[in-house]
């Protein structure tokens, strides 16, 4: 899916010019002169030059190009239904991690990403999958490498 | 310095020595190849076990875990597009290219033998001339900083992708990733929005496995365009082939080593640094510069080189000043107290022998690197074995362990999302997405030495090319930024030309 420079460009100009505004909150500290705000700007004017120039020749296409080109893959109501599962899957453990533990949490989005991927046909490797890899990412990250991944549930077994 | 080597190599091979360079060899190649695990993280893991160990042995095996980490980084940033550790970044997009062509463990063998060709260097530079770098590095102030992290953005904003504008746009975002949460002068908080966890900053690792390896994720599950990775069967790579690529591309080697050890013997920047600056320069001076991205080797032979010969020189600065030049030297700085050393000129009078017992386990480390290389490589590829659709739920879960490992918190998942999503739209736009990692690792660098600069000066822009160095390395800089005008106006006045000569001969 790709939309027209012109379009990306005045996303970018938006986004410096709200954020270059945002630096004017930032506290002034008396007796100093290049404060925190003198190298954001400098970034931010430079990244808003550059939309502008994208803006300018993106408009100059828009007659060959069209302002949207939507690839096959884009078209295919699937391809949103994976993209929503995945972005999903990584909010469930963002949210229910530290709850219910690392090892339920991750079963879960590997088990429900592969039925979308391969669907109903591979339903016992799935599953298998799903059980076994996130016990050994714990036993390896939390026993080797001493990183605290949430037990949750599973705390008095593991 | 021939007896002291020969003191040296009497500490160094002995039997609890060599059995620890071993095992911290195979503890540096699995933590290397763990995302979210970079080389600090398995040097710090390393700590605890070295209060047992003699001096020699506890230095020898932090050499060497780092020396082995930053090569085992390469494995999955070269298979799978996540880079291990932030120094195999620069080119993760080049390995994994020549992967898809079907030619991974080519890819991952020259940066196997570039590794050790860097290391080598390293190592020379560091025993035969810390004293005199080290007085080099010293003559690196604001400006000459500010110059130097000045071209490796703007170089790396000309080298990816095909629009430099759009790589503009990506070093800025990263530049302003950068300064999320407290400023390092004056301890203003900027961006954080009233959002309490943002005042640390934004790590740039899990923005990196987001940026990389999510967005790939999203890319093979919502696009799915083949059934395995590698669609071309995988061609045999035999040791003549790389010897022949390496030997072709010598003068990159070189230069990536040289670089390597130069920027890594300044404190502050890095490995990370080095391979994005060898990597850009390398492209900027190459005689096919189209070719970079494709899946060409010559970026990787300079990058690698020049990140394992910094993992060296980081040493220089420390040893010689007691200035850690990153944050692994900065751990053996502790570790060198702990056992009763005082780092500092004196070092190399009072307790020569154990430092130049360091620089033989950096050579041990950098020979024993070739076999275990070797047989990671063969076990590494079979990974490439599982179809696409197996692989990728598999890697997100991979990718949010590694985003949580970096400081233990749910914050770098929530990068990760945010980062894996923004990045694929950025690439199906034509924007690419390393120079936003870049922006990230030298923002902080940019922006003190920018600041700091301007206060010393008092605002006197002059400044920055009054002494020698940084004149140099800013009349280059502003060479970079006027090349492609230049380019531009060259290829119009050629073309009014041909108009010219064609209009004449009708």
């Amino acid at each position: 899916m790709r939309v027209n420079d012109a379009v990306s460009g005045v996303l970018i100009m938006l986004l410096s010019a709200v954020l270059f505004a945002n630096t004017f909150t930032f506290p002034a500290v008396p007796g100093v002169q290049y404060g925190a705000a003198v190298f954001p700007r400098a970034v931010l004017a430079v990244m808003f030059g550059a939309g502008a120039w994208l803006t300018v020749k993106g408009l100059m296409t828009v007659k060959a190009a069209g302002w949207i080109q939507i690839d096959a893959w884009a078209r295919r109501p699937g391809s949103w239904i994976m993209f929503a599962l995945i972005v999903a899957g990584m909010l469930f453990y963002i949210l229910a991690a530290d709850a219910i533990g690392f090892v339920p949490v991750s079963g879960i989005i590997i088990f429900v990403l592969l039925l979308a991927a391969r669907g109903r046909t591979h339903l016992l490797s799935s599953a298998i999958l799903a059980l076994s890899f996130p016990l050994l990412l714990y036993y390896v990250f939390v026993n080797a490498l001493r990183v605290p991944l949430p037990a949750g549930w599973l705390g008095g077994v593991l | 310095m021939i007896e002291n080597l020969q003191a040296a190599l009497e500490l160094v091979f002995t039997v609890d020595v060599l059995t620890a360079i071993f095992f911290s060899c195979l503890f540096g190649l699995f933590t290397g190849a763990m995302p979210g695990v970079s080389a600090t993280v398995a040097v710090a893991l390393l700590v605890p076990v070295t209060f047992f160990m003699s001096p020699v042995a506890a230095l020898a095996s932090i050499a060497t875990a780092v020396a082995i980490a930053i090569f085992a980084g390469d494995l999955p940033g070269g298979l799978l597009r996540i880079p291990g550790t932030p120094a195999s970044a620069a080119y993760a997009d080049e390995a994994y290219a020549m992967t898809r062509k079907g030619e991974g463990e080519r890819a991952l063998t020259i940066s196997l033998v570039c590794s050790v060709i860097g290391g080598l260097v390293g190592v020379l530079a560091l025993s035969l001339s810390a004293p005199m770098l080290a007085d080099f590095a010293l003559e690196f102030r604001y400006h000459e900083y500010f110059w130097l992290a000045a071209i490796g953005l703007t170089t790396a904003g000309f080298v990816c992708g095909d629009n430099p504008v759009k790589g503009l746009v990506s070093v800025c975002i990263g530049l302003m990733l950068s300064t999320v949460g407290f400023d390092m002068i004056s301890g203003v908080p900027r961006f954080t929005f009233g959002y309490f966890p943002l005042l640390e900053g934004i790590h740039f690792i899990p923005v990196m496995i987001g940026v990389f390896a999510v967005a790939e994720v999203i890319r093979n599950l919502v696009q799915p365009t083949s059934t395995y990775l590698v669609e071309v069967p995988e061609k045999r790579t035999g040791f003549r082939d790389v010897a022949g690529t390496v030997y072709r591309y010598k003068g990159k080697a070189a230069t990536g080593s040289v670089l390597g050890v130069i920027i890594g013997a300044l404190p502050g920047a890095g490995s990370d640094m080095a391979s994005w600056v060898s990597y850009a320069i390398g492209k900027r001076f190459s005689k096919t510069p189209e070719k970079f991205g494709t899946g060409h080797p010559e970026g990787i032979v300079a990058a690698t080189s020049s990140n394992n010969a910094a993992t060296c020189s980081t040493w220089i600065p420390s040893l010689v000043f007691g200035i850690p030049g990153d944050s692994v030297t900065a751990i053996v700085i502790g570790v060198l107290f702990l056992k009763g050393l005082q780092p500092g000129p004196t070092v190399f009078l009072e307790d020569a022998p154990l430092v130049y017992s360091i620089f033989v386990a950096f050579l041990v480390a950098n020979l024993l690197l070739i076999p275990v290389g070797l047989v990671a490589i063969k076990a590494a590829r079979q990974i490439l074995r599982i179809p696409t659709r197996t692989l990728m739920p598999l890697i997100l879960v991979f990718c949010i362990v590694g985003s949580f490992a970096i400081n233990n918190s749910m914050m770098g998942v929530s990068i990760i999302l945010v980062s894996g999503v923004a990045a694929f739209f950025m690439q199906e736009n034509g924007f690419p997405v390393a120079p936003a990692i870049l922006g990230m690792v030298m923002g902080r660098l940019l922006e003190e030495n920018f600041i700091q600069a301007m206060i010393v000066a008092d605002g006197d822009w002059l400044a920055f090319f009054e002494r020698p160095i940084a004149a140099t390395l800013g009349a280059i800089t502003i060479a970079f930024w006027l090349s492609p005008l230049a380019v531009a106006l060259i290829a119009r006045a050629r073309a009014r030309r041909v108009a010219r000569a064609n209009g004449g001969a009708t």
